[in-house]
């Protein structure tokens, strides 16, 4: 699915360069469970940017199934996106002025569909998440767990392959956290490809494979067998 | 859901975000929109009366001012009533009529009004009919097909400043006495310690004369024992080509006068309506830097304020097109709005208030609001194309917690 060569990110802050990855170069298979684990700064966010088509490696190639991800230009990375990857964010990231179910529609209003299909789809994922009484509030209105709910919901809209998760459960308490990992363990068992970026190792634990990243590099990779229990 | 509930979510979510702008743009239109009403309507109307005067010519005494003329002739110089004779018997081609003013302060039911003398058309035609002089004719090759005398209405005064009968003992009252004083047709008024019947009240005009009671030239005279003067001498000419040639003739007959052209009087006003116009458009100028300075600097902030929420509609893929239009929509409702409701604010501002401090009737003008409406919406879109650029240009990664 995903074939990084030789990628590598640096940033310029103040004329200094910031090497944030340094060349990688890593598969994951379609169907995986992924876990990138590491200290803050370690470089696990930049991969998962670079993954998802967001933002431009200063060396190296991203693919994604036999297409170079950054030779699309920002209109074809972005149907990309909308059409094969779904992000959950450890902020949730919910637009404050829209509804539980507006916000699950706004990835489907990208996609083209019509304000009934919107809706409709909309409230069977917020059912299916277990928030279908909550679907008119805003995300102030909604606890911590049933914003990530929501934003898990709206992930799903589009019905994407590849899952990219950016510390899912990093702003939860243990049993909220609990339900989102078992959404993502049905998730990854409904086939779709999980890579998450985690300072939780419990969660981490769940995936499949794990990948170890100190200062720029994937310095370990674990098979379930090797993992925390 | 679709774009356009987007777009309004967002400003209802963040109404105080775009308030500046949105008064900036409201107010610069309005602004504009009630100067180019009033000068339009002003240059009309002193078209208009120029046209329905014809080539008038004024004879004033040496030493006063158009102003003073303009402020009714209360600057106490005179010139002999014995000109206007020598005038209408002159046999000068192309005069149609003439009217001499004296005009002195009064009180009116304890109003200060001003009293004017004007003298009747039916005294020339007696003196002309007495001395078997021929009064008043065209001049050769004039384009107007009749030179008319007036039929004598009270309306004549106010609309050619000339009347045909008025009596030594009678009193025609200009609209705002008449509103003032209570006073209609019919009534006796005192002034100056002598009882004057009022024969008619005269239409509203806009002008100082609604502020007048006018009376004989000679009763004037006697109540303000000023003798056989007057302050001012009107001529109307048959048409605008004899204007210049009888200042010219004028001039030589009544030695020690100012003697100016209406048009010249006009020509001053119409100047100062260009002026206006002129000074409209650096407003213009002015305004849209104002208001686009002020749109920008909102759609700027409105963009920092928003870069998670745009960073995390492009991860969910919306294209930068996408985001451009989310900003440049909102400017482009604001700048509708703003145009439609300041278009709306400038006319109003110009109907009450050009009537009251210019003199002027404003009536709406449509096409203005197209203008209005259009130009505000390409100023707000045009300071609001950077920012809204420059947000669909942010990489998506902003949505992540580390960026």
């Amino acid at each position: 699915m995903f074939r990084l060569e030789s990628v590598s990110k640096e940033y310029s802050q103040r004329e200094k360069s910031v090497v944030a990855l340094q060349p990688t170069t890593l598969e994951v298979d379609a169907g995986e469970y992924i876990a990138i684990v590491g200290p803050s700064g370690s470089g696990k966010s930049t991969l998962l940017t670079l993954l998802g088509g967001m933002i431009a490696p200063t060396d190296g190639k991203v693919w994604f199934y036999g297409q170079s991800l950054y030779d699309l230009n920002l209109d074809e990375r972005a149907e990309l996106r909308r059409l094969k990857m779904g992000f959950v964010f450890q902020t949730f990231n919910l637009v404050p002025y829209l509804t539980a179910l507006e916000n699950v529609q706004v990835p489907l209003l990208l996609a083209g569909h019509s304000k009934s299909g919107q809706r409709q789809r909309g409230l069977e994922l917020l059912d299916q998440v277990g928030l279908a009484d909550r679907a008119h509030h805003k995300p102030n209105q909604l606890s911590v767990g049933q914003q990530q709910r929501t934003a898990l919901a709206r992930m799903l809209a589009n019905d994407p392959s590849i899952i990219l998760a950016d510390e899912p459960t990093g702003n939860l308490d243990p049993a909220t956290r609990n339900q989102v990992l078992t959404f993502l363990d049905q998730f990854h068992r409904s086939g779709k490809t999980i890579i998450m970026v985690t300072h939780d190792l419990q969660a981490a634990s769940r995936a499949t494979r794990t990948l170890q990243m100190v200062a720029g590099s994937i310095t370990g990779h674990a098979a379930p067998a090797d993992k925390v229990a | 859901m679709n774009f356009t509930t987007l777009v309004w979510k967002e400003i209802k979510e963040r109404p105080t975000a775009m308030i500046t702008g949105l008064a900036t743009i409201i107010l610069g239109v309005a602004a504009l929109v009630a100067i180019h009403n009033v000068t339009y309507f002003s240059e009309r109307a002193v078209a208009r009366e120029l046209e329905a005067l014809g080539a008038n010519v004024l004879v004033l005494p040496q030493g006063v001012t158009l102003q003073d003329y303009y402020g009714a002739d209360l600057h106490g110089q005179t010139i002999p009533e014995e000109m206007v004779h020598q005038l209408a018997f002159s046999n000068l081609e192309g005069v149609e009529n003439l009217s001499p003013k004296l005009c002195v302060p009064a009180r009116v039911n304890d109003r200060s009004v001003i009293l004017t003398g004007v003298l009747p058309q039916s005294e020339f035609q007696a003196k002309a009919a007495w001395q078997s002089a021929n009064l008043f004719s065209k001049h050769k090759g004039c384009k107007k097909a009749h030179c008319t005398t007036d039929d004598g209405g009270t309306n004549s005064l106010a609309t050619k400043r000339t009347i045909q009968e008025l009596l030594e003992h009678e009193a025609l009252l200009g609209a705002d006495i008449a509103v003032a004083t209570g006073l209609k047709a019919g009534d006796k008024v005192d002034i100056l310690g002598e009882t004057l019947s009022v024969s008619a009240v005269l239409p509203v005009m806009g002008t100082v004369d609604d502020g007048r009671v006018f009376a004989h030239l000679h009763t004037v005279q006697r109540l303000a024992k000023l003798g056989e003067v007057v302050n001012c001498i009107e001529i109307m000419g048959c048409c605008e080509d004899i204007a210049q040639g009888l200042v010219a003739q004028l001039g030589e007959i009544l030695p020690g006068t100012k003697v100016i052209t209406i048009a010249q009087v006009v020509q001053t006003q119409v100047s100062i309506n260009r002026m206006m116009q002129r000074l409209s458009w650096l407003f213009l100028v002015v305004l849209v830097g104002i208001a686009g300075a002020s749109i920008s600097s909102s759609t700027i902030a409105n963009v920092r304020e928003r870069r998670r929420e745009i960073g995390t509609l492009m991860a969910i893929g919306a294209p930068p097109g996408f985001v451009l239009r989310l900003f440049l929509s909102k400017a482009l409702l604001f700048g509708s709005a703003g145009g439609l409701v300041g278009y709306l604010l400038g006319t109003t501002i110009a109907t009450t208030l050009g009537a009251q401090c210019a003199g002027v009737a404003v009536t709406p003008l449509p096409l203005l609001g197209v203008t209005a409406v259009v130009g505000a919406t390409l100023v707000s879109a045009a300071a609001s194309w950077w920012p809204a650029r420059s947000a669909a240009s942010l990489d998506p990664c902003i949505c992540f917690q580390e960026f």
